[in-house]
């Protein structure tokens, strides 16, 4: 059973490229019994979102402007 | 830490932020340090974000508010660095040898593999309302700045310039084993970083 050190950088890698179906499969059993890994995997998410939002105009602002 | 923009007495430059000299002065010396760590080069750093001024001069629309202001800016200059990367390994050799990832942050994980009780990642909620205050993007760029030089380069450069992952082994001479040894520990350090600085705090007890 993939533990939690090597499930977090299969995550990590999942927003790099496509894991295998073998992959795929370990990290999902992971996630389901594991809660600080489940809380890591939608923290990178997150993290991608955080730096692509920080370099584009928050559509909020530009929507509030015009009103 | 000081406050340095007061939105109140700024708001008379919110039409153009440009003719606010702290404001230029402060993004100024936040677009040059983004630049140089990519671009590990100073002057090509210094050309890069007054290209992204240029821009910048040459597009001015009405925003929202600085902080609109700045991303937009900031975009700018993500797409010059891009440019300036991507010219520079043109030529390069694909990577024959490993540089030494940077070193395992302790106290990540036991030795076993499972979590530390300390590093193990608590639960954040919805973190998206964060994304509009403006005090969780210092917090954001203090805990990039924490990051240990090349996490912090290949992470920007994966993340913030959205190169592709052979485009960075490129750039930094580095095997793909070893940019995804460096983007985990950076999403680790990150990630506790912010937990620590801003979602702790808002984490109700077990
Ligand atoms: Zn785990």
């Amino acid at each position: 059973m993939m533990k939690c050190r090597e499930a977090t950088q299969k995550m990590s890698e999942e927003l790099e490229r496509p894991l295998t179906l073998g992959e795929q499969a370990s990290v999902l059993v992971h996630v389901a019994m594991c809660r600080p890994c489940r809380n890591f995997r939608r923290q990178a998410a997150f993290l991608r979102e955080s730096m692509r939002a920080y370099a584009r105009a928050p559509a909020d602002d530009e929507r509030n402007r015009s009103q | 830490m000081t406050e340095r923009g007061d939105p109140e007495a700024a708001s008379a430059s919110v039409a153009n932020p440009l003719h606010d000299p702290q404001f230029v002065e402060d993004l100024r010396r936040r677009m040059v340090r983004f630049a140089t760590l990519q671009l590990s080069d100073p002057s090509l750093a210094e050309d890069a974000v007054q290209e992204a001024f240029i821009g910048a001069l040459r597009g001015a629309g009405s925003f929202a508010g600085k902080a609109a202001y700045r991303s937009w800016v900031f975009g700018i200059l993500r797409h010059k660095i891009a440019d300036q990367l991507r010219a520079q390994t043109r030529y390069a050799a694909a990577p024959v040898e490993d540089a030494e990832p940077d070193p395992v942050p302790d106290g990540f994980f036991e030795r076993h593999g499972h979590w530390t009780r300390e590093a193990a990642p608590a639960d954040w909620g919805d973190p998206h309302a964060a994304l509009q205050d403006d005090q969780f993007w210092r917090v954001f760029e203090a805990c990039l700045d924490h990051l240990p030089g090349q996490q912090a380069r290949v992470f920007m450069m994966r993340e913030f310039v959205e190169l592709e992952s052979p485009e960075i082994c490129r750039a930094v001479g580095i095997s793909t084993s070893n940019l995804n040894v460096n983007l985990h520990r950076a999403r680790l350090r990150l990630r506790g970083c912010l937990e620590q600085h801003w979602f702790g705090e808002q984490e109700a007890a077990p």
